[in-house]
């Protein structure tokens, strides 16, 4: 009975209890001080997203040719002069561009989670939700797209549509962060779809379901913001996942097309000068490092926010 | 159980079968073919070739004459090597891939495992804290970065090992690089899952019961926390395995192994499309392959697991 009436509260009654887990969950987070670094630093990379450009010394694409002349054509050292990390081999800013990369990458970790939020969780909910033959063939489907060798496959789909409008769209970036998406998915729809399953048996949205309430809402309203935390954990995790793929991607040199400068491809270019000018490797692989690292901490430190199994023991 | 095998192999066909026809559409829906390049080939030799290689024929007749070859056995000819099969570079490739998979993946798995123990029993001490540094360095570095990090400073500054020139057994030193490299991220996911479960074993009942019965550390230790903390870790060696086999192309690419994997890449870029249909269709039978005998080991290590 208890539960019957809490379930017709429910909307005072989930308000109140959401404040208190975020709060438990933020009060968690901020004790946690490597997620606060990789928070900060991911802050700062999205800040780059959008004023990256704005605060880029100098235009990334163009090349200082009398100053690289000066230099005697080679690459110009970082910390010297007016260029602050040096330049490239055809005397690009290299600070410029690893700016220029960064708005490329964190663009790549947006645009894919929302790619793979878009088709992993309408599928993993309706899987949970309907059940039998649903159920079954939507898990299918999964288990193909699970069966493709993923950084192999976005690899054919970039190379397969280079040459139409969406592989020629935003510099080639486009095609790359859907091809990700398109193979990320996966992991979305068979973690909602394990969530809502549990989520499904439980009294109140028995208790939902008794007094008539829609499908859509019952799982928009009542499933998904219960299985948020897991969800936002997988969300940021998936992030290095992301900026790794195209980073790969770019080095064999497929994805965004030069003059842009994706991380990836700025180690590639630096690879020929590895021995005398280690900067032009140096800098990008220490960037991506730092990219990866700082979601990875945020997302570590998140899930051991969001998870009440660990409470008590921190 | 043996129902439940035979019921998962027999999935495995359906699966390699819309793996291949995904792959098929992509190949010929994309603009551009095996003859396309820099310098235009005379449209009496396209159309030569195109009779020869069967490519006149409407998409859904070539994938139907290319599963009827593949049931035979024969993978088709290459656009590329004129004189060479797909079985013959397929058969050439695929010894060097496994061979470097399997070797990196023995490493991971000899490295990775005791690191996550050894952060799990010394929890937030200068042991953990080390362990912890090594799998966050395996995580921020792309295998590719960690492969030219490794090249400059064991190949070009200390001279200690070969750039290149992998022979498998024949020449072990050219070995070293290219598995370490391709075993770096393995190692730190496998230490970090290691790690965060054996934390959650230490906190388990019959630990304290073992302890406070007088057991003594190691056989706490080995017996009680580890056998049953690497349960799970055995659900990822799966595709940990999968991803060495069919994740190498890079690493083949930078250290010139000559496996399959940087044969795949560079058929994808010239659209050779026997090369690309089979060697997806092999690893995307690695990948099933691997993840049912991971489900089958996980029932077989955990009696407390059955499958209908």
């Amino acid at each position: 009975m208890a539960n019957r009436t809490g379930a017709l509260e429910q909307p005072a009654a989930a308000g109140a209890r959401a404040a208190s887990l975020w709060g438990d969950a933020w009060r968690r987070l901020i004790r946690n001080r490597l997620a606060v670094v990789g928070g900060v630093i991911v802050l700062i990379l999205f800040f780059l997203l959008f004023f990256g450009p704005l605060i880029a010394p100098h235009p990334y694409q163009h090349q200082y040719l009398p100053e690289l002349i000066a230099n005697d054509n080679r690459p110009i050292k970082p910390f010297t002069g007016q260029f602050l990390l040096g330049t490239d081999d055809l005397g690009r800013d290299l600070f410029s561009r690893l700016l220029d990369g960064a708005q490329i990458s964190m663009t790549v970790a947006l645009v894919v989670q929302a790619v793979v939020l878009l088709i992993g969780l309408p599928i993993g909910a309706a899987a949970a939700w309907y059940g039998g033959r649903v159920d079954t063939y939507l898990m299918r489907i999964t288990d193909v797209v699970y069966a493709f060798p993923d950084l192999l496959f976005i690899i054919l789909l970039s190379v397969t549509f280079r040459d139409t409008p969406i592989g020629e769209a935003l510099d080639g970036v486009l095609l790359v962060f859907v091809a990700i998406g398109l193979v990320a998915w996966v992991g979305m729809a068979r973690l909602v779809r394990g969530q809502l399953l549990s989520l499904k048996e439980t009294e109140f949205v028995e208790a939902a379901r008794a007094i008539g309430v829609s499908d859509f809402r019952i799982i928009t309203r009542h499933l998904l913001p219960n299985a948020l935390g897991p969800m936002i954990v997988a969300v940021t995790l998936g992030i290095p996942g992301a900026i790794l793929a195209e980073a790969t991607l770019a080095y064999l040199g497929i994805g965004a097309q030069p003059p842009r400068a994706s991380w990836g491809r700025l180690v590639f270019d630096g690879q020929a000068y590895m021995r005398s000018e280690t900067h032009l490797v140096i800098f990008p692989a220490l960037i991506i490092a730092l990219a990866l690292l700082s979601f990875t901490f945020l997302g570590d430190g998140l899930r051991d926010a969001l998870d009440p199994k660990l409470k008590g023991k921190q | 159980m043996l129902g439940y095998i035979v019921r998962r192999m027999l999935w495995i066909l359906p699966v390699l079968f819309v793996v291949s026809l995904i792959t098929f559409s992509l190949m010929h829906a994309a603009p551009g073919g095996p003859w396309a390049r820099e310098k235009k080939l005379l449209p009496t030799t396209v159309a030569f070739l195109n009779e020869r290689y069967g490519l006149d024929d409407p998409v859904p007749v070539q994938y139907l004459k290319w599963v009827g070859k593949l049931l035979t056995g024969d993978l088709g000819p290459s656009y590329k090597y004129k004189d060479r099969s797909v079985n013959d570079i397929v058969a050439d490739g695929i010894g060097s891939t496994v061979h470097l998979g399997v070797q990196a993946f023995l490493l991971a798995v000899m490295v990775g495992i005791p690191l996550g123990v050894i952060g799990a029993l010394r929890h937030n001490k200068i042991p953990d804290y080390v362990a912890t540094f090594v799998s966050v360095i395996g995580i921020a570095t792309p295998s590719f970065v960690a492969a030219l990090l490794l090249l400059v400073f064991f190949s070009v500054t200390l001279r200690w090992l070969p750039t290149h020139g992998w022979d498998g057994w024949a020449n072990p030193g050219a070995m070293v690089l290219p598995t370490v490299a391709l075993a770096l991220f393995p190692i730190s996911q496998i230490a970090r899952f290691t790690r965060a479960s054996m934390l959650e074993v230490t906190g388990k009942d019959y630990i304290r019961t073992a302890k406070s019965k007088g057991l003594r550390e190691r056989t706490i230790v080995v017996i009680h926390m580890i056998r049953n903390a690497l349960i799970p870790v055995v659900t990822i060696l799966g595709p940990v395995l999968a991803f060495l086999i069919t994740g190498s192309f890079i690493i083949e690419t930078i250290f010139s192994v000559p496996g399959i994997g940087r044969l795949y890449v560079i058929a994808i870029g010239q659209r050779d499309y026997g090369v690309i249909m089979a060697m997806t269709m092999l690893y995307a039978a690695v990948i099933a392959v691997l993840n049912l005998v991971v489900d089958v080991l996980y029932a077989y290590i955990d009696p407390r697991i059955r499958y209908s």
